[in-house]
């Protein structure tokens, strides 16, 4: 009984009450410490495009908004960056638009026979993730049937049938084609004997759907016509892809897979530079080419010559001659994107 | 050494009652109060980098969605609404009237 009175009395002192506080105190910093070191061991190491990143890079200016000082510190950040992350010498280029020279292409999708070298050649010259999981490519080409594009074909169909917009034409002569046909076919050769081919890239649009709707303008009209990206100002929002009645954009879901043997080093800040996880990329007519003077490298590989390139504001330019003399059509130019990539048949 | 080192946890984070002296200076008090605020500031920033810590964990094992479905879904994407479209040649004057406005755009932004 008295041990019991004991225990009791001892029960209800301050010293044990002040023991399990102490007990749960303690128990409480080991958990907190043991968790921190649980955490930091557990933590995925950093992507390798974002390892090096640097405080400076990450809080950098919109790239309009730069004065010439801050973007050549940007592009040296950048180059030191590449160069150290892909084990060569990297550059990265910011030249502006050429004077005067408003970009057009145009494509004959009579000569094009589906091989896709345009899309490998994208891949390789703008840097783009590629590997099975990761693969992005910005041209894709869709296989249509054979005979879709001729005239008398639609006329002997009758008209009308379905009402729907029409542009250009009249009831009694319509002159439109319906496509109807599928991306990534897989052919064992090219051309397949039923069956045209239809490159699709960003359409470079003089009123771009998707810089309207840019909620931080890091996308926007270059005056030389190209619609460009700045990816370190890119939240990721995808409001752009959503945006582009072409569904040309690509969204970076992950880390992009870039070996850095296939790495190609010359770059441009607005274009070809490797990007990061969750920014939008897209077709830039290969700045870094096209304002030094080259083709874009879609146009160069081309092996039937399909694919012309040229300045809309020159007459004698190939573009601007294939749109005086050939028959011309846009892609969705019922929404006023005017896009200035043209399809066109001899 | 990790005994000790123990121990020596121990006593900072829990002093002896027994020491406490209702006749310290004022000085001794502040001092005491000032230790036991770092010691908390310090068992607070623990906890909260170790939640945070756990919480990264936790997220990170959430299974995300197959990589290559979003990629392919992204590369697919509108292929039925372009399909079904029809594509209307440009007649002579659609070609010429755009040419121009396209070069007049060009001259009043520059």
């Amino acid at each position: 009984m008295s041990k019991l009175n004991n225990k009791q009395n001892n029960k209800n002192s301050p010293a044990e009450e002040v023991t399990r506080r102490d007990f749960l105190r303690k128990a409480g910093a080991y958990s907190a410490a043991s968790l921190t070191g649980a955490a930091m061991l557990l933590s995925p190491k950093p992507a390798r495009a974002t390892k090096n990143v640097t405080w400076a890079e990450h809080f950098q200016k919109n790239y309009r908004l730069m004065t010439d000082e801050e973007k050549k510190e940007a592009i040296d950040r950048l180059v030191k960056r590449y160069s150290e992350e892909f084990g060569k010498t990297v550059t990265v280029d910011d030249a502006p638009a050429m004077d005067g020279v408003l970009f057009g292409y145009a494509l004959n999708i009579q000569k094009c026979i589906g091989c896709r070298r345009c899309v490998k050649a994208c891949v390789a010259e703008n840097n783009q993730s590629r590997g099975d999981k990761q693969q992005i490519e910005w041209i894709r080409v869709m296989r249509l049937e054979k005979g879709k594009f001729s005239e008398k074909d639609r006329d002997d169909g009758g008209y009308p049938q379905d009402f729907g917009i029409q542009v250009g034409g009249n009831a009694y002569k319509p002159a439109g084609v319906v496509l109807e046909g599928q991306h990534y076919y897989e052919a064992d050769k090219v051309p397949e004997k039923d069956a045209f081919y239809l490159p699709m890239q960003c359409m470079q649009c003089e009123k771009p759907p998707c810089v309207k709707v840019c909620p931080v303008r890091t996308t926007y009209r270059d005056p030389d016509g190209i619609v460009v990206i700045d990816y370190n100002w890119c939240i990721g929002c995808r409001m752009c892809i959503g945006a582009c009645p072409y569904w040309a954009r690509r969204f970076n879901w992950g880390e992009p897979d870039l070996p850095a043997e296939e790495m190609n080093p010359k770059t441009h800040y607005l274009g070809n530079r490797p990007r990061m996880k969750g920014v939008v990329e897209k077709c830039t007519f290969c700045v870094q080419r096209t304002r030094k003077g080259r083709w874009t490298g879609c146009v160069e590989v081309c092996p039937v010559g399909a694919r012309k390139l040229g300045n809309l504001l020159d007459p004698e330019s190939d573009v601007r001659k294939i749109l005086a003399t050939k028959k011309v059509f846009r892609l969705r130019a019922d929404l006023n994107t005017y896009p200035k990539f043209f399809y066109f048949m001899d | 050494m990790l005994k000790r080192s123990i121990a020596a946890i121990r006593q900072w984070l829990s002093p002896d009652p027994g020491a406490r002296n209702p006749g310290a200076s004022r000085e001794d008090a502040l001092r005491a109060s000032r230790r036991g605020f770092f010691r908390k500031a310090a068992l607070g920033a623990a906890s909260v980098s170790g939640a945070a810590g756990m919480a990264k964990v936790v997220v990170d094992s959430v299974p995300h969605p197959d990589q290559k479905e979003l990629y392919t879904k992204d590369a697919h994407a509108g292929e039925q609404e372009l399909a079904e479209r029809e594509y209307v040649l440009m007649s002579d004057r659609e070609k010429r009237e755009m040419v121009q406005s396209f070069v007049d755009n060009y001259q009043d932004q520059s």
